[in-house]
């Protein structure tokens, strides 16, 4: 081999260790000794040259020494120049964030795994550490939250005062932020509100923060303060809540003894500082809520420390004009928890619905509620009106008793207004014995009352269906009534068909009483009219001057009878042969007459008829 | 012949024993349990009351007295329950009225009614304070009348007829409303079903066997019954609310 291989085969294999990736993977732990329930921030760095695609963030492998809460991943990028003997070199640094927060479960020391991660088919393994869990708490965290209630034992509907205070170390290198101090307080707030009715006190988040000196360190702090007023009884627990902030590291390069690098370092240049996001969590806190003791009738259902002021405005008013009587409550409870009190009974006064007023006030020691009514009272009659005492009874759980509290009696002077009508009735609001209610009951049993059975519905009967038919009925009878006669008015011709029987027959009838007063050829002749008449009225054609031929001959074609024309012909022939023929009319003949002739009338009607059907 | 009367005197005897042994005899159960009550021994005089209903009897006295006695029991739901089956029957008693409105005010459950207009209201008092019997002879005697006018509109002068118009016109208007509000009552005593809560407490819930709560109404709360389903029912409250209960927590008016 040449001296010109040899030459070649170096540079060739400092050419190739030149261009092997530049990788380290290592895992960092922010603290090694911590309390239970704290927090620990995990980092696995992985620094490369070159920029990496599909990297997996590594997994920690399931354990039963801690729980992982939150991970994420980020990257950064550095570049360092160099000039040596004025040749130019630029090297690239990648670097690879994951970040793991862990909380440990039991006191004691357990190992954080090694965590393997795989770039580009080769893996990398990063060396396992101790951690160390004690049950003090640890002094080293930088930020603290601490729920801090004013009491632990409390009655139900009592008010409690809860502060949340977060504290953050002066030289600490941690940021609080207001999205994370909101979520705390959401968080706090949405848990709180399952057993308590809450408000926050001065309803707004700090703006400001206060400088004080823990255990000869300064901290910075924060604090919200929280009205509670539990709404059941029992053991009501508050678990231990998160809040989220940053954690800020400076970046530490690989060369970290290149000059430029601290000069580089700075916020002039760009990020100096790494941001890692972590949680704080706070301390939970065991409330003991009491049911309160068997109460009287009386109570208001207040509790809390309470004030009654009861004032009348003005004292000396006429007749028939308005006295304001105000009655005030304060006391520390919500406005929903005062009740109203109502007036008693006032003989001759007009008490109006009252004017309701509801204020509150927010203080350091929590929420204090004032509620006015204002009853305008109107008096009816000159006198002294006594307003009587009023009592409010509350209970009192800094005595752990019921306490009834009373206004003195008001007294109004009642002077003659322009209404009154009873000027003398003086001392009338004094009278004591008039009859007031003092109770309620119910009203005494039926014992006078027929037992029947009470089913029937009226609406139901057929009595109901009958009489309510009435009205229509008679509607519809009249109606139809009416209508008939309108079309009776409008056919006369038909009325005189349909009362020919009857018009003849009231013929005969008249005749057969005058038969023996009037002349017989008179008798015969209103015979003969009578049935020319009942003829005409029935058949629609005149008969009078038609010859016996004719007349049988009309009677025929308009569908009567042979046998009944023929019985009429023959009687009127008869008829003839009284009147023209000289035959002398005997008494007994005119009734035969008058009965023949009937029975014919009636014999045509009936077969007119029978042929109309 | 002989025969023949020998069964009809047996029959007739017959009938007279049945009508004087087995027939209720429901005015001695009344005595008696009147006679309990007045003792203010409430569980016994309820037996009899609610043997006097079993037996077939509906009357508005038995059910006002056994109010009373599960009121002064303390069971406030059937209280309200009986003293409504007897306003129903009797909806312008005063007693019943006012026991119902004090038992009521001692109820737990204080649902407002919606506010009513003006017209609204007027009529609603109307229809409260005429009973229907009165209103269907009302409304019986105005047609009457009115028809009876409408046959003399048919047959007189048109001058008389302009009166009877004017007199036509004025009834029908104080018919409307009577028939409005006696149309109202049947339909609400034949189609319209309410119920009282019997129960401490009772969940309505979304559905039959369900598990959403939709409201709790305690004891002696009166629902309208919209729909009934097995064993189930939908109630709704005077505010629109409505959940499904079971039928045994409640009962029926």
């Amino acid at each position: 081999m040449s001296y010109k291989n040899i030459t070649i085969i170096i540079l060739l294999f400092y050419i190739i260790l030149y261009a092997q990736d530049d990788i380290s993977f290592s895992v960092t732990a922010d603290k090694t000794n911590v309390t239970l329930g704290e927090q620990i921030q995990i980092t696995a760095q992985l620094v490369s040259n070159k920029k990496l695609k599909d990297l997996s963030m590594p997994q920690i492998p399931k354990n039963e020494d801690f729980d992982v809460l939150h991970s994420s991943q980020n990257q950064s990028q550095s570049t360092s120049i160099q000039i040596i003997n004025g040749s130019m070199s630029q090297t690239v640094n990648i670097t690879y964030y994951f970040q793991y927060s862990i909380m440990p479960k039991k006191i004691g020391s357990f190992t954080f795994p090694s965590l393997k991660i795989n770039v580009e088919g080769k893996e990398y393994v990063s060396s396992p550490f101790q951690i160390n869990v004690t049950k003090e708490p640890s002094q080293t965290s930088d930020v603290r939250i601490s729920l801090i209630p004013n009491k632990k034992n409390l009655y139900l509907g009592e008010q409690a005062i809860l502060t949340v205070k977060v504290s953050q170390k002066a030289q600490a290198s941690v940021q609080l932020t207001q999205q994370g101090l909101a979520s705390l307080y959401e968080n706090l707030e949405k848990n709180l509100s399952k057993n308590f009715a809450i408000a926050r006190l001065f309803n707004q988040l700090p703006s400001k923060g206060v400088m004080e000196t823990v255990n000869g360190e300064r901290e910075f702090s924060v604090s919200v303060q929280y009205s509670l007023f539990p709404l059941s009884s029992g053991e009501i627990r508050i678990p231990p809540m998160p809040l989220e902030y940053i954690g800020l590291k400076r970046i530490q390069t690989r060369r970290s003894y290149d000059f430029f690098d601290d000069f580089f370092s700075t916020d002039f240049f760009g990020p100096a500082v790494q941001q890692i996001p972590k949680t704080a969590i706070s301390n939970g806190l065991i409330l003991n809520v009491q049911t309160l003791p068997p109460s009287s009738k009386q109570f208001s259902g207040a509790v809390g420390t309470f004030s009654l002021k009861v004032t009348a405005a003005p004292l000396q008013v006429p007749a028939g004009e308005a006295v304001t009587f105000t009655i005030n409550i304060r006391g520390n409870t919500r406005a929903g928890n005062i009740p109203d009190i109502s007036l008693p009974q006032l003989t001759d006064c007009d008490i109006l619905a009252p004017e309701k007023q509801i204020s509150h006030d927010t203080t350091s020691k929590g929420i204090y509620c004032s509620k006015t009514l204002k009853y305008p009272i109107i008096p009816k009659q000159q006198g002294n009106l006594v307003i009587p005492s009023l009592s409010f009874t509350y209970f009192d759980p800094i005595l752990g008793q019921y306490k009834t509290i009373s206004s003195d009696s008001i007294l109004i002077t009642v002077t003659q207004g322009k209404a009154t009508l009873q000027p003398s009735a003086t001392s009338r609001y004094l009278t004591q014995e008039e009859i007031r209610q003092i109770g309620r009951d119910i009203r005494y049993i039926k014992s006078d009352i027929q037992i029947k059975n009470q089913t029937f519905k009226i609406y139901k009967s057929p009595l109901f269906f009958i009489l309510y038919s009435l009205p229509f009925l008679i509607f519809i009878s009249s109606l139809l009534y009416k209508l008939n006669s309108l079309k009776y008015k409008k056919d006369s011709s038909l009325i005189l068909k349909q009362k020919a029987l009857a018009n003849a027959q009231k013929n005969l009838s008249i005749l057969k009483k005058r038969a023996k007063s009037i002349p017989k050829e008179e008798f015969l002749s209103k015979i003969y009219n009578c049935i020319e008449d009942f003829i005409t009225n029935k058949f629609g054609f005149s008969a009078s001057g038609k010859t016996i031929d004719a007349l049988k001959e009309e009677l025929i074609n308009k569908g009567l009878n042979q046998k009944i024309v023929d019985n009429l012909i023959s009687f009127i022939e008869s008829l003839d042969t009284y009147r023209f023929g000289g035959q002398n009319l005997e008494s007994a003949s005119i009734k035969e007459i008058i009965e023949k002739t009937e029975k014919i009338i009636k014999d045509i009607a009936k077969q007119k008829k029978g042929n109309s059907r | 012949m002989k025969n023949i009367f020998v069964i009809l005197i047996q029959v007739l005897f017959f009938s007279f024993f049945v009508n004087n042994v087995f027939s209720t005899p429901v005015n001695y159960w009344f005595e008696r349990a009147n006679k309990f009550y007045e003792q203010q021994q409430y569980d016994s005089a309820s037996l009899y009351y609610e043997k006097i209903l079993q037996s077939g009897i509906t009357n508005s006295g038995v059910y006002y007295n056994l109010g009373n006695c599960y009121f002064r029991l303390k069971m406030i739901g059937l209280s309200v329950l009986n003293y409504e089956k007897a306003l129903k029957l009797s909806p312008n008693d005063q007693d019943i009225i006012a026991n119902l409105k004090f038992v009521n005010s001692l109820l737990i459950d204080k649902i407002p009614e919606p506010e009513k207009p003006f017209l609204e209201a007027i009529f609603s008092k109307f229809h409260n304070t005429i009973p229907l019997n009165i209103q269907l002879i009302v409304i019986f005697i105005i047609l009457l009348i009115l028809s009876i006018m409408f046959s003399f509109f048919l047959f007189v002068s048109s001058n008389s007829r302009l009166w009877i118009i004017y007199i036509a016109c004025i009834l029908a208007l104080i018919l409307l409303p009577f028939c409005i509000s006696a149309g109202l009552k049947i339909y609400a005593t034949e189609k319209i079903f309410y119920a009282i809560v019997l129960t401490p407490s009772l969940d309505a819930k979304n559905e039959p066997n369900g598990n959403k709560l939709i409201f709790t109404v305690h004891e002696g709360t009166k629902l309208k019954i919209v729909k009934t389903l097995g064993e189930w029912s939908l109630v709704s409250l005077p505010n629109g609310i409505s959940g499904w209960v079971q039928d045994k927590n409640i009962g029926k008016i």
